[in-house]
């Protein structure tokens, strides 16, 4: 289900965001999918014409005005350095981009009503990110180090006491955490990178499963209060693309068994592990030769952070950065149809934020 | 070394034997760490080779084989010259499979059979036969060089073998609750950073495990039976240290009481306790301390008589090893045409055989365990040389180990961006198997696995009635020959039981398509 809040804890955090966010104006620009092949990253994008989305109902028929006044219009968010307390209705999605990874990362989290929503003190995080392919960041096989440790920093900012990162990726225990650069970022965040352990797997049950009955799962992600999930938004020819969902099959031991009817499976998945915060990061997105790339032409360089507490929500709006809709993707529609969140995007509140 | 030590009757302790055992054990020691040291990656100060190098009898052979002399063989240099002044030291000193041996001394008196010293010769022939082999451009018979044979018993015996126990052993600290998180951290940062994450067996292991334990078997016979009878570098030694300037020699104070003939670890010393047998004392040095009367040094003296082949003996050899040698090649030539021997990245090049010298070094190194030594599957003159088995694992995108290692060059020391894009093979779907193929279901394991910035697996669109009746589009996986380089992580990856669907082939003999 939908995380829901009442509307007291609402009202709660909306004095918060304008501190969290501050420096920073939400705002509805036409920011999506943009057809050209690469963005410059420098300058405002706000600057080029507004374009059309391909679900034109993400923007203009954004339903922030249901329980709060409608953010911030688009002259405000022209005007980015102006903080605007009023645009602190909180979101139910997040895209935030910019140039510098840390601090959309640190954005995107505040638009949807801070870390501490999330991560209460004391609580133990495992922060999941793809490091499947052995292959440097810049390929876009793997989550961007700076999105990881962003994150780390966030969650021991909220005061956890300890910050687990770990992937069990799709070429064996350990591969890729050097080469992508996560390994070294996490360690100088100060979290916890947990060297994979073949022992730590422990047999449990999938009581919500339907097709999944039991799985082995890494044994600090059981023991975990709170998981996130950070994937890379990524081209897969199976599932069409390897967002936040399929993401979480790095916490398991047997991969063979999720290829058969993969949707399904993740999503059964996913009714066991539930991240309580997803974060996609689009800082550059892989188009083509998915899950490992290997060629920067595949690459396309998008600059953004999405994020919320919707793990299906997440997914079906970061389709929508390569031109699908959640609906043509195997493991959201699965995820919505047991119960794991939203693909209909008409009815999320999103921020769309530029810094 | 100074020519008085222990001479005369001064009763004076001599330190020679202490000296000894620390070098060999300094020796061993490094060998160890060398061999532990290859497994993670490079940045280390001593070339992990480093004893494969001083191996004269690698240089030599390799030289004699390869038809060419390589920058490495000269490292075989300070152990040839050593030879000519020292003798056989280097097996007493400091060859590590002689330590092993001395570990596991035995009492024993006697040496196993009559007419010990012809037997001695043995050895000899086993050099003969290597070196006229290399001269037909085969090194099967480099195998049984004691370094080549130790680094693969440990790289296909021990090192599973501890690895396994320590993963097993710390898995039940966890599972039963002892220090769990103790046995996790050990099992993270202790065996994962010595030993492959996940413990597995290298092939032909019971092989090299027999070769091994009859060596040690025979040491239980015959102290050193494995010096004294058969080791070929020991014969190279042997034969070098002719002109040796230092000798054991005794003083006029022995008064014959055999204490140093029942000592000496090689009986190399006559009854009596004078004469010692041309090229069989390895300077161990333990007679000097042995002798109640210090009457036993080592010095300067004159040659001895020695071990001189008659025309007749060194013709047979020559004539044997060259047939023989001829024969396995012919095997070999044979064999290998009905195989499938997909070679590591860079060994591609025809006079691959004739440089490796079957370390094992290169199966060591391989994160994945795709190289595996082959037995039969290269012909017999490719036995125990490194083949890829998909069975086993994949060549990694990211790696170039086997190169790096390679003591002879036999397989080229490819920058990373070359091995990339080396074709060792090419895979093929079998249709009748594949589960897109076959059975009209969706798997698409090939492709995702596929590491090629352009993926040289493609997944064509059918449409196919599934099993509810409804009809639905798959991919069915087809291989881009002309981008495949072979590297088999989409046969390792296949989900199906063995053999896989999809498999690669040593294309270069292929019509369709050479290396």
């Amino acid at each position: 289900m939908k995380p829901k809040l009442s509307r007291r804890e609402l009202l709660s955090h909306l004095a918060k965001l304008g501190l969290v966010i501050g420096g920073v104006s939400i705002a509805l620009p036409g920011f999506g999918c943009s057809s050209e092949t690469k963005s410059t990253g420098a300058g405002s994008p706000l600057a080029r014409p507004t374009e059309a989305l391909p679900f034109p109902a993400i923007n203009q028929a954004s339903p922030v005005s249901t329980t709060t006044p409608p953010a911030a219009g688009t002259a405000a968010a022209v005007a980015a350095s102006t903080p605007t307390v009023e645009a602190g209705g909180r979101a139910d999605l997040a895209v935030v981009k910019g140039g510098d990874y840390q601090a959309i990362t640190r954005a995107a989290v505040g638009a949807i009503g801070g870390i501490e929503r999330f991560v209460p003190r004391g609580s133990k995080v495992v922060v999941k990110p793809n490091i499947g392919p052995n292959r440097a960041p810049q390929y876009a096989a793997t989550t961007h180090p700076k999105v990881v440790a962003a994150m780390v920093t966030l969650c021991q900012e909220a005061g956890a006491s300890k910050v687990t990162v770990l992937d069990y990726g799709l070429n064996g225990p350990n591969v890729g955490y050097d080469t992508s650069g996560i390994e070294a970022a996490v360690k100088r965040a100060a979290g916890t990178m947990e060297r994979i352990t073949m022992m730590k797997f422990k047999q449990v049950a999938v009581p919500e499963g339907k097709e999944m009955k039991s799985l082995y799962i890494y044994q600090d992600v059981l023991d975990a209060d709170v998981v996130i999930t950070v994937p890379i938004a990524k081209h897969h020819s199976l599932s069409g693309l390897t967002l936040a969902m399929k993401n979480m099959m790095g916490v398991t031991r047997d991969r063979d068994p999720f290829h058969n009817n993969i949707g399904q499976r993740v999503a059964d998945l996913c009714t066991l592990i539930r991240p309580r915060l997803t974060i996609v990061d689009a800082t550059r997105i892989l188009l083509r030769n998915g899950p490992s790339g290997g060629n920067l032409a595949d690459v396309k360089q998008l600059d953004t952070v999405i994020a919320s507490a919707d793990i299906v929500a997440a997914d079906a709006y970061a389709a929508t950065l390569f031109g699908l809709k959640g609906q043509d993707i195997a493991t959201v529609r699965a995820g919505q149809a047991m119960g794991l969140g939203t693909m209909d995007l008409s009815t999320l509140r999103i921020a769309t934020v530029t810094i | 070394m100074d020519n008085t030590v222990g001479a005369g009757g001064v009763r004076r302790k001599t330190r020679w034997p202490s000296v000894r055992r620390i070098g060999q054990g300094l020796s061993f020691g490094l060998f160890v760490l060398l061999f532990l040291a290859m497994l993670v990656p490079p940045s280390f100060p001593v070339p992990v080779d480093l004893f494969l190098r001083l191996d004269p009898l690698v240089a030599i052979s390799g030289t004699l084989a390869g038809r060419q002399l390589t920058s490495n063989a000269l490292w075989a240099l300070p152990l040839l010259i050593a030879a000519l002044v020292l003798g056989r030291f280097f097996c007493g000193w400091l060859c590590p499979l002689g330590t092993i041996l001395d570990l596991g001394r035995w009492r024993q008196k006697q040496a196993f059979v009559v007419q010990e010293r012809r037997w001695r010769e043995a050895k000899l022939l086993l050099l003969g036969f290597t070196l006229t082999a290399a001269l037909q451009g085969s090194l099967t018979l480099m195998s049984l060089d004691p370094l080549p044979l130790l680094e693969r018993t440990m790289t296909a015996v021990l090192a599973p073998i501890v690895n396994q126990s320590l993963a097993d052993g710390l898995l039940g600290l966890y599972s039963a609750g002892i220090a769990p998180s103790l046995a996790a951290s050990v099992d993270q940062t202790v065996r994962q950073a010595v030993f492959p994450a996940q413990p597995r067996p290298v092939s032909l292991a019971f092989v090299f495990a027999t070769m091994f334990l009859t060596i040690l078997v025979l040491n239980v016979v015959t102290h050193r039976f494995w010096c004294r009878y058969l080791c070929p570098l020991g014969a190279l030694f042997s034969l070098l240290s002719r002109p040796a300037v230092l000798r054991r020699t005794v003083g006029n104070t022995c008064n014959g009481c055999n204490k140093c003939v029942r000592e000496c670890r090689m009986g190399a010393i006559q009854e009596g306790g004078r004469g010692t047998t041309p090229g069989e004392c390895i300077a161990c040095t333990s007679c000097i301390e042995t002798c109640p009367q210090g009457a036993v040094s080592f010095a300067r003296s004159p040659s001895t008589p020695h071990y001189d082949p008659s025309r007749r003996q060194a013709l047979a050899v020559l004539g044997i090893g060259l047939l023989g040698a001829a024969a396995v090649r012919l095997e070999g030539a044979k064999v290998a045409e009905g195989t499938n021997a997909v070679r590591p990245p860079g060994a591609q090049h025809a006079d691959f055989l004739q440089r490796c010298v079957r370390c094992g070094a290169c199966i060591k190194v391989c994160p994945t365990g795709l190289l595996q030594p082959s037995l039969f599957e290269a012909g017999l003159d490719g036995m125990f040389s490194p083949i890829a088995k998909a069975q086993s694992g994949y060549c990694e995108w990211n790696c170039n180990s086997c190169g790096q290692v390679c003591p002879t060059g036999a397989i080229e020391r490819l920058p990373l961006e070359q091995k990339q894009r080396q074709v060792i093979g090419c895979a093929y779907v079998d249709k009748n198997r594949c589960i897109a193929w076959a059975d009209d279901m969706e798997c698409i394991i090939c492709e995702e696995m596929c590491p090629l910035p352009r993926k040289a697996i493609v997944l064509d669109r059918a449409t196919v009635v599934g099993t509810d009746g409804q009809a639905k589009v798959i991919g069915r996986p087809r291989v881009r020959r002309d981008l495949c380089t072979g590297c088999a992580v989409c046969e390792f990856k296949c989900p199906l039981p063995r053999p896989a669907a999809i498999r690669v082939f040593n294309i270069s003999s292929d019509p369709r398509l050479g290396i």
